[in-house]
């Protein structure tokens, strides 16, 4: 069976300057892989590739999603085929209700599943169903998306959405940055109810924090656009213990023979 | 409003103007042409008094002296004015109940979705349908009737109340205000009247249908609503026209008055023909609306979804004269294509303690041009007057042009008033977001408009409402990609 | 009235023909000048862009043309607290009393007579026949001169603009065309006053032209106009990541109209402009700005504030033009007033039209009056009514003098305000 996600030498630059130098990834379906990395280091501009954004220019590489070459496909058509963002920072859309915002979404990814549109009743009692899961307020549908959210409301958010379209790849960028230690359990409890032998999650996370309550199956170290270590959970922990500056050094030896492979 | 979401991308994908049909109904059209003689054939079809001629030349004759006005960003062939004709009507109009009507009339209103059946009409909602230059028909008028509300066509009000009529027609709008205003006085064929007596509370909301169907002629109605001390009405307008080549006029006269503690809610969905998208066709919409607080604590809003039209040139106004009196405009103006809109509102403070309240929203697509222009006076009595605008466009595309034109006039120390405007692109983050969550490009931009707008969209009717939403996405089609 | 001045112009226009010395392109481009403004005469309130000024109290006076026989400066006291004037522009006439190094006076006489034209002539960047002003200076500037800054100046440049009407009234005309070289940056104050007992109308037309990476920041001190009537037009060019600021303080004259007119030539060039009017008595000041964006990336802001007072008018109309292919563009204008009494009169139009789409453009524009509740307070805490009025006044007009390029120049402003408003100095210091 060959991997659900398989990033092979993905080059990517913004604005001339190169970014991810040559990142190569499999991730199986059931998989949860971290990935670990400094600032700067490429873990935002990964997401936002494999999400779609347009204004990353790909240099060289090839995406399969499903067999799919993921890199010609269209945001919509990303997002329709199961790939999940969870975004670092989710964007207030004024005057648009989540409820609008959300039937809709779901509408799309279930027709292109092949399944019936949910009517309103219908997608109000499965929506309550799943804010009940993350114990959200009952007026989250009604508010406009994301208007006004605290970050910790954003964030939470972004994991009913994940509950909600139950996507096949979910990339969850710095999901818990800027969250308390009881909003990330809640987050945290979110994915997990969510892991099955048919999805994957790629978490990008700075600290360990996060993978003590989502335990990984693979953890990556990326550092200055490169995967320079691959490990177990112990790699989260050592790093945890050490920092990033340790790889500085051992990244300018180690790297050359990893990028010749 | 999150219920009709689905209904609003449906319809995007549906045909670009589905009212661009002609119904094949027998009219009986004037002769081309504009001179005294057309003025009186006019006078006669319709049987009005002497003093509606004598107004009507008076009009005619100062139009004569009048220019164009060419001031408004909008840019336009010259018009033939020897060229329309000024009069159309069915000629099987004069039906002395509803089960009269032409069925062909009444197959044509009913494929607009305005069946002319009371009993099929949608709860709380009575229909003037106005064809070309008449009116077809006007629906619970008996059931108004007992409340004292007088709804019915503008040529029966001339006729069954002649002292009303001669009171308040050109007591807002004179024939000598504008160009158009004056073209209409001279050859306004018919439209609704209103009238709420003291303390009434219209039950219903009242409605008139507006439709051009017959070609090389424009349509020119006349609408005077008058509610009397503490009535309250809502009144919606809406129209739609057949897809034609050549341009089709357009020149209404709107006239509200409201006494003493009343409340006037005037709300329009303008779908007139727009034109193709090489700017073939559509209507030229020219109109004069304005309403008055002659009373105390009485209040105008005008609440207008822009969509249609080739070229709108239109400014709903309040004449805040009532000590209290309070004047709203909320707007929404979407253009596309090569569309034109010049809009926006004039809020004219006379009284102490009056109240306004703007809010504008522009939406430029394609190749269109979108004008907010508005005019805020407050004169030297109006003291503690207070205003508020806020009118922002929002640009799809960078062909388009969206521009903002206020005009602030304060003449009283007392008064506060503010201004803000703000122009911006469609959010491109927000456009990702959508996408990212299965949503269409197109889809979302529908959505995000809709969004922009809901401030002004929750001011319609709740039938309004939708029927406003599904209009904004079809008329974005195209605009992105 | 405005036909008796045309005509008065004209006969004016005709003597000054016949004796002039100049250059026949020069003299061509003055007839040119004369004839359209004979032509199109003076605008009334039912052009667009005087809307809201009458110009009937200007037009009155039969103006002489030209600088007096006399060459001698006056006994002319600027800005209290500013260095003597480095230039004098006497009736449109220069008088150089010291110019900075690096500062390059001609006059556009000696210019085109030179041949060698690097530089290009008065009248780039107005418009010349359509504006009757500018059209009006054309054709009588007695010298029109051009002014090249080729290196920074580490002080502010001080220009004094004088119009003299002592035994007539006069029309004093100074035109400048002024450059400011690649990469420096200066400072120029240009303070207006007026001298005489007779009406003058000073009508000044300054172009600027910010080479690359230029920086300049321009102060029209308007503060010894008095009664006089003024019309200044500053139009100025920018090439890429050139900045230039302008501020305008608008303490005195009659009638008095200022034209700052901004084209953002090059990208990420950046435009600042301020306005601080206080408006008293019967003036009428009335502002007009224009900041088009022409190329993509560059910004633009402009904050005005003003007073109105008695029976004075304030009017500001302000447009922030972004052309086609003009992307991430960001424009901001805000023009905010207090009116102050019940014959005084504020108009206000901001204006935007846009036509690129990767923009972010707002304007605001908010007419009021004093804050109730702050004056509450002050006088709570002891502050005597009136005190605490001019307190709130001086308050709030005064932002746009924050960021003057150097303390003692907003000190010198500020300074300047305060005995408009007359507040006592020590109250705020």
């Amino acid at each position: 069976m060959s991997a659900l996600l398989q990033i092979r030498n993905l080059r990517v630059a913004i604005e001339g300057k190169e970014i991810l130098r040559g990142v190569s990834l499999d991730v199986y379906a059931g998989e949860v892989h971290a990935i670990m990395g400094p600032n700067g280091s490429g873990k935002s501009t990964l997401a936002a590739v494999l999400a779609g954004r347009e204004e990353y220019e790909v240099l060289e590489g090839e995406v399969l999603f499903d067999g799919q070459n993921l890199l010609e496909m269209e945001p919509e058509e990303r997002a329709r085929a199961g790939l999940f963002l969870a975004f670092q920072y989710p964007v207030e859309i004024p005057g648009v209700s989540m409820a609008t915002f959300l039937r809709t979404a779901l509408n799309e990814v279930r027709k292109a599943r092949g399944q019936e549109p949910l009517d309103p009743i219908q997608f109000l009692s499965y929506a309550r169903e799943r804010m009940s899961w993350l114990g959200m307020e009952p007026d989250f549908l009604q508010r406009a998306v994301n208007e006004g959210f605290s970050g910790g409301e954003k964030k939470r958010g972004e994991i009913f959405q994940l509950l909600l379209l139950e996507p096949r790849l979910a990339i969850l960028d710095e999901t818990d940055s800027g969250l308390d230690i009881d909003a990330l359990k809640i987050v945290a409890s979110g994915v997990n109810r969510m892991r099955s032998p048919e999805r994957s999650f790629i978490v990008i996370t700075h600290y360990q924090r996060l993978l003590n309550y989502i335990v990984p199956d693979v953890v990556h170290v990326l550092f200055d656009g490169r995967i320079v270590r691959t490990g177990g959970r112990e790699l989260a922990l050592e790093l945890e213990e050490r920092g990033y500056d340790w790889l500085r050094s051992e990244g300018e030896l180690v790297l050359p023979t990893l990028g010749e492979q | 409003m999150p219920v009709q979401q689905d209904e609003v991308l449906q319809q995007v994908t549906q045909s670009e103007y589905k009212y661009g049909f002609v119904a094949n109904i027998e009219e009986e059209i004037a002769p081309v042409g504009l001179n005294e003689d057309i003025i009186r054939f006019i006078w006669e079809r319709k049987g009005e008094p002497e003093w509606m001629l004598e107004w009507r030349l008076r009009a005619y004759r100062h139009w004569k002296t009048m220019q164009e006005p060419r001031w408004a960003k909008v840019v336009y062939p010259p018009i033939d004015y020897q060229a329309i004709s000024y009069y159309a009507a069915p000629k099987k109009r004069h039906v002395q109940s509803l089960d009269e009507i032409d069925p062909e009339i009444r197959r044509m209103f009913e494929k607009l979705g305005i069946p002319l059946e009371e009993q099929k009409l949608l709860a709380g909602v009575a229909v003037d349908a106005v064809l070309d230059s008449a009116s077809v028909a006007t629906t619970f008028k008996e059931k108004l009737a007992e409340l004292g509300i007088i709804f019915c066509s503008m040529s029966e009000a001339i006729q069954k109340y002649p002292e009303l009529v001669q009171k308040y027609l050109g007591s807002v709008v004179p024939y000598t205000d504008n160009f158009f205003a004056a073209l209409n006085s001279a050859v306004f064929s018919d439209g609704s009247f209103v009238y709420v007596p003291p303390g009434v509370r219209c039950p219903m909301e009242l409605s008139t249908y507006f439709r051009i169907n017959a070609a090389r002629t424009g349509q020119f109605e006349r609408t005077l609503i008058i509610a009397d001390e503490g009535a309250y009405v809502s009144y919606l307008e809406g129209c739609t026209a057949p897809m034609r080549d050549e341009n089709q006029l357009h020149a209404a006269v709107v006239e509200l008055i409201a006494l003493d503690g009343a409340e006037i809610k005037y709300s329009t969905v303008q779908n007139w023909y727009p034109g193709d998208r090489e700017g073939r066709g559509g209507i030229y919409n020219f109109v004069t609306k304005r309403g008055i607080c002659l009373g105390r604590e009485s209040k105008i809003s005008w609440t207008q979804v822009e969509t249609g039209s080739a070229i709108t040139w239109k400014y709903p106004s309040v004449i805040l004269k009532g000590e209290g009196s309070v004047g709203e405009f909320y707007s929404v103006a979407v253009t596309n294509h090569r569309q034109q809109a010049d809009t926006g509102t004039k809020m004219i403070h006379i009284g102490r303690h009056t109240r306004s309240r703007i809010v504008s929203k522009g939406i430029a697509a394609g190749h269109s041009s979108n004008t907010y222009r508005g005019l805020v006076r407050i004169l030297r009595g109006a003291d503690y007057a207070r205003n508020y605008t806020q009118c922002d466009s929002l640009l799809i595309g960078s062909s388009c042009g969206a521009h903002t034109f206020p005009y602030i006039e304060v003449l009283n120390p007392t008064a506060v008033t503010e201004h803000e405007a703000m122009t911006s692109k469609i959010g491109e983050d927000m456009l990702f977001y959508c996408r990212q969550r299965g949503i269409s490009e197109e889809d979302a931009v529908a959505l995000i408009v809709n969004g922009y707008c809901r401030e002004v969209l929750l001011h319609l009717p709740m039938e309004f409402a939708v029927e406003a939403q599904k209009l904004l996405a079809i008329s974005l089609e195209g605009s992105v990609g | 009235m405005a036909a008796e001045l045309l005509e008065h112009l004209r006969e004016q226009f005709l003597r000054l023909e016949q004796t002039s010395s100049e250059p026949s392109e020069l003299l061509q481009q003055r007839r040119r000048a004369l004839e359209a403004l004979l032509q199109r005469g003076f605008p009334t309130t039912r052009h667009e862009d005087w809307k809201y000024t009458s110009l009937a109290p200007v037009l009155r006076y039969r103006y002489e043309v030209g600088a007096p026989a006399s060459e001698e400066l006056p006994s002319l006291s600027m800005v209290q607290g500013l260095p003597q004037p480095q230039l004098w522009l006497l009736d449109g006439v220069p008088h150089v009393h010291e110019l900075p190094a690096g500062v390059e006076l001609r006059t556009a006489e000696r210019f085109a007579l030179n041949g060698a034209r690097r530089e290009p002539l008065p009248g780039q960047l107005v418009d010349v026949e359509g504006d009757a002003f500018v059209a009006l200076n054309t054709a009588f500037a007695p010298v029109p001169l051009t002014l090249t800054m080729r290196e920074s100046l580490p002080m502010p440049m001080h220009i004094g603009v004088v119009t003299q009407a002592d035994a007539v009234p006069r029309l004093g005309q100074p035109r400048l065309l002024m450059s400011v070289a690649s990469g420096t940056s200066a400072a120029l104050i240009f303070s207006f006053a007026h001298h005489g007992a007779n009406p003058s109308l000073t009508n000044a037309v300054f172009e600027l032209l910010l080479q690359p990476n230029a920086a300049l920041d321009v102060l029209l001190w308007q503060d010894g106009l008095a009664d006089a009537f003024a019309v200044t037009t500053l139009a100025a060019r920018l090439e890429s990541g050139a900045r230039l600021r302008v501020w305008t303080l608008s303490f005195s004259g009659a009638l008095v109209r200022n034209n700052v007119y901004i084209r953002l030539a090059g990208g990420a060039a950046d435009a600042q402009l301020y306005g601080v009017t206080m408006a008293t008595g019967q003036r009428l000041v009335d502002h007009h700005t224009r900041v088009e964006h022409e190329a993509e990336g560059c910004s633009s802001n402009q904050l005005y504030k003003s007073l109105a007072q008695e029976r004075a008018t304030v009017n500001f109309t302000g447009r922030i033009y972004v052309h086609p292919g003009a992307q991430r563009t960001n424009a901001y204008q805000a023009h905010r007033a207090l009116l102050l009494s019940t014959q005084a009169t504020v108009n206000a139009r901001p204006q935007l039209e846009i036509y690129a789409d990767d923009v972010r453009c707002t304007h605001g524009a908010a007419v009021g009056n004093l804050d109730e509740q702050a004056l509450f307070y002050l006088r709570s805490r002891g502050i005597p009514e009136a005190q605490a009025r001019k307190l709130l006044l001086y308050a709030f007009v005064r932002e746009p003098l924050e960021a003057l390029p150097s303390d003692a120049l907003r000190e010198l402003a500020e300074r300047s305000l305060a005995e408009h408003i007359q507040l006592p100095i020590e109250e705020f210091a």
